[in-house]
């Protein structure tokens, strides 16, 4: 799992660093690169300019159904406000936007939780992508791995399903990645 | 709310104005794991490190249930 082994090494080297030197620009620089990430977001989705039919909404909307489903009902599990655990299920696998957005305002505890939690269900749906693509289906492949297939889990996507398979996925997590970075403030605003 | 989602529309307009190469996925990149980096500070800065066992439970959990809820919802609904 390449694409997870350097978000994961310098989340802990930051870990490290930040236990021995105390640095309180931090949440400033943080919230800095992270506007400067959503532009640059934004810009390469403008560049793309991708049309979308209604047809390919069903996978990704009803991803978002039972996402914020699931982050309602395992609130109480957690032990976090329904809005918070709604906002880091709502990171739709998309850890790099979902930790630092909540880190923002809910602070590094549960900042860490939205970015822990969103890459492990990237790391999951990868490790799991040929059991579910084979046994449920490649539409649940796209419901599990959400924001990410459209990129960094799109090639291990491209060999367990057929090109039909593959391009849903794509739109998916194209439309899911429009979604979050709007849906994620929403939420804990409320 | 209305910061973000001014960037993000501020982006899709430079993007579809200005058409940028590549480079701008590379850059995109490197800002995401300085950003990361950051977070592990500022982790580290506020003592969060003692929880990370609960921290850890609660991820799994949140993911877990994500990905069982999206299939379900997927699988029953379509």
């Amino acid at each position: 799992m390449p694409s997870s082994v350097i978000p994961l090494s310098l989340l802990a080297l930051g870990m490290i660093v930040g236990l021995f030197v105390k640095f309180p620009p931090a949440s400033i620089a943080i919230s800095i690169l992270l506007y400067i990430l959503i532009l640059l977001v934004g810009i390469v989705l403008g560049r793309e300019g991708a049309s979308l039919k209604i047809g390919d909404l069903k996978i990704p909307i009803l991803t978002l159904i039972g996402t914020l489903a699931s982050g309602i009902i395992i609130s109480p599990v957690v032990g976090l406000p329904v809005n918070v655990s709604a906002a880091i299920s709502a990171g739709l696998g998309w850890y790099t936007l979902a930790g630092p957005l909540i880190t923002k305002a809910c602070g590094a505890k549960i900042g860490i939780i939205a970015f822990i939690s969103n890459l492990l269900r990237e790391m999951i749906t990868l490790t799991m992508a040929r059991t579910i693509s084979e046994r449920i289906g490649c539409d649940s492949l796209a419901a599990s791995g959400a924001a990410p297939c459209m990129d960094t889990l799109l090639p291990f996507i491209a060999q367990v399903c057929d090109h039909n398979g593959t391009m849903k996925s794509f739109i998916s997590g194209l439309v899911l990645t429009i979604i979050a970075p709007l849906l994620i403030p929403l939420l804990l605003s409320l | 709310m209305w910061d973000v989602l001014l960037c993000f529309i501020t982006g899709i307009a430079l993007g579809k104005l200005l058409k940028p190469r590549k480079k701008v996925e590379r850059i995109l990149s490197y800002i995401a794991y300085a950003l990361i980096f950051l977070i592990g500070v500022e982790i580290g800065n506020e003592g969060v490190l003692l929880q990370l066992p609960e921290i850890m439970l609660s991820s799994f959990i949140i993911a877990v249930s994500a990905i069982i809820c999206s299939i379900i919802a997927v699988k029953l609904l379509r």
